[in-house]
Parts: C-alpha cells; sequence; structure tokens
C-alpha cells in the first residue's frame, strides 16, 4: 500500500515537471518569437513616415542585437560581424531608401540547444515600395542564434540561407 | 515565388535522384515557398553557358523547352556533391535578375503536378 503510494506521488512529481518544462519551452518561444514581431515592427514604414520616427526606430534596433552581432549572407558576398551601432546606422539607411515597407516572420522553428540560447529557423517575407516608385518583393530563409542577455532574447548571428548559388 | 498555388508529387524522389530535364520543386524559405525550377547540370559536372547555349562537361545540350532564345554567357562551374544546377525555362530576362545556379538534393520536394 505503502509503495502504490509513492509510486503515485513519483508520478505525479513528474508529470508536474514535465508540464512545467512545456510551460517553460512554450513561454521562452513566445518571448523569441516576440522579438522578430518587434524588429518587424521597428523595420516597416508607413507612407510618410517623419525623420525623427525613423530615427527612433533604428535606434530600437540596438535593443534586440548582441554587439557585435554576426552577419552572413553568401548571396550579397556579406559576411562579417558589425556593432549595433552600424547595424542602427545600415536600417535607417535602407528604410530611407523606400516610402513603405511591410515585413513578417512565420515558419518559426525554434529549440533551446543549451541555456540561454536559441536557434531560429524562420521565413523572412518583405514587401516595400522604392522612392523611385519601384515595388520590392523578397523573401529568405533565415537562421538565426539569439542569447539571453539580462532576461532579453538578443540577435546574436544571422545567416540569410543561400538556395542557389551561381 | 509569384504567388500562385502548385500542386507537388513529393514521393517523386524517395528512390531516385533528380535527371537533367526534370523540373523540379525546391524549397526557397519555409514548407510553402517554392521555386520551379529545371535541372541542367548533376553533381560533378561542369555547367556552363556561351551565349544562351548551355554545355555541361563542354557538350552542347539541347533544350527544346527554352522558349526564348537569350544571350547569357556564365563562366564554366563545377557542381557540387550532393547539388544539381538548375535554369528556369523564362531565359528572355537579364542573367543577373534570373534566379538560378546550384541547390543541394535536400531542398528539392518533387516535383510539380499542375
Amino acid at each position: 500500500m505503502v509503495k502504490a503510494k509513492h509510486i503515485i506521488i513519483a508520478g505525479g512529481i513528474l508529470t508536474v515537471g514535465i508540464i512545467a518544462f512545456f510551460i517553460f519551452l512554450q513561454s521562452e518561444e513566445a518571448k523569441v518569437k516576440k522579438q522578430f514581431e518587434f524588429i518587424a515592427e521597428k523595420i516597416e514604414k508607413a507612407p510618410g513616415e517623419n525623420h525623427i520616427i525613423a530615427a527612433a526606430k533604428a535606434n530600437r534596433i540596438r535593443d534586440v542585437i548582441t554587439d557585435p552581432c554576426k552577419i552572413h549572407a553568401p548571396a550579397y558576398l556579406f559576411s562579417r560581424e558589425a556593432s549595433s551601432d552600424e547595424l542602427s546606422t545600415f536600417v535607417l539607411s535602407k528604410r530611407s531608401q523606400y516610402s513603405a515597407i511591410s515585413l513578417k516572420f512565420y515558419d518559426f522553428v525554434i529549440d533551446f540547444p543549451e541555456k540561454d540560447t536559441a536557434r531560429v529557423s524562420l521565413t523572412e517575407s518583405m514587401e516595400g515600395k522604392l522612392k523611385t516608385g519601384e515595388f520590392v518583393e523578397d523573401i529568405h530563409e533565415l537562421k538565426c542564434q539569439l542569447r539571453k542577455i539580462e532576461d532579453i532574447w538578443r540577435l546574436k548571428e544571422i545567416e540569410v540561407v543561400e538556395v542557389l548559388r551561381k | 515565388m509569384n504567388g500562385d498555388f502548385n500542386f507537388c508529387f513529393r514521393l517523386r524522389y524517395i528512390f531516385s535522384k533528380p535527371e537533367r530535364h526534370d523540373v523540379v520543386a525546391i524549397r526557397l524559405a519555409g514548407e510553402k515557398i517554392i521555386l520551379l525550377k529545371r535541372v541542367v547540370a548533376l553533381e560533378g559536372e561542369v555547367v556552363e553557358i556561351q551565349k544562351g547555349v548551355l554545355f555541361v562537361n563542354e557538350k552542347k545540350i539541347d533544350e527544346t523547352y527554352v522558349r526564348y532564345p537569350s544571350n547569357w554567357n556564365l563562366s564554366p562551374r563545377k557542381v557540387d556533391k550532393s547539388h544539381v544546377y538548375v535554369v528556369g525555362d523564362n531565359r528572355s530576362v537579364h542573367i543577373d535578375v534570373h534566379q538560378f545556379g546550384q541547390t543541394s538534393i535536400d531542398r528539392i520536394i518533387g516535383v510539380p503536378l499542375w
């Protein structure tokens, strides 16, 4: 009788542990996805946006990247570490070429290979209208690594997957 | 990529590998965004384009499916292991804006049905 009681208690503890583990994972996944939503929000641009808002948005990108952040985009012959200042300036400069930008991240596959590290595979879809009037549409698969620093998930590495190599 | 829906036969390459002239569906991103391209060269082969004419291992390849002739030039390059070289049939656009090149066989998810 005592043995059965112990088995039930152990089973209960195990069940609670498993549920807690999955709740933890889900909440961490949600936090990671939220960072990408934040990035999309800061990069998106509505027609007629003024310069102060543009500068403020680009500046906020620093909040979600490590310093430096490694970027690997072989299709664009770009592979190096960039400081948060450089990335913020790059975002400001690129956004200034567009009158409108829409950016979405989806198809998330997230895993946590070690504590405070997340590996994320996702799709990035961007539509924009250049100031010259030309429409731009761009879809990429991205592989990212994030580090949790001071309880904030920050992008440490971004790889733009090269599907076709000429 | 152009927003159209295509149905794909995913079992086509379970027991075989893509062959030259096959039109294949390549996973561009996620599970739903695909590119449709034609296989023109296989792993280990050297692919080259001279004034729009395709050469594989220095041998001219007839491409009856190419609708519009092009003046593309592509210097010789060897296809890596477990990769195939793919090009689209519409070569009326400039070579710089056309999406083509070698891709991993792992990214080929099947063949388009319609």
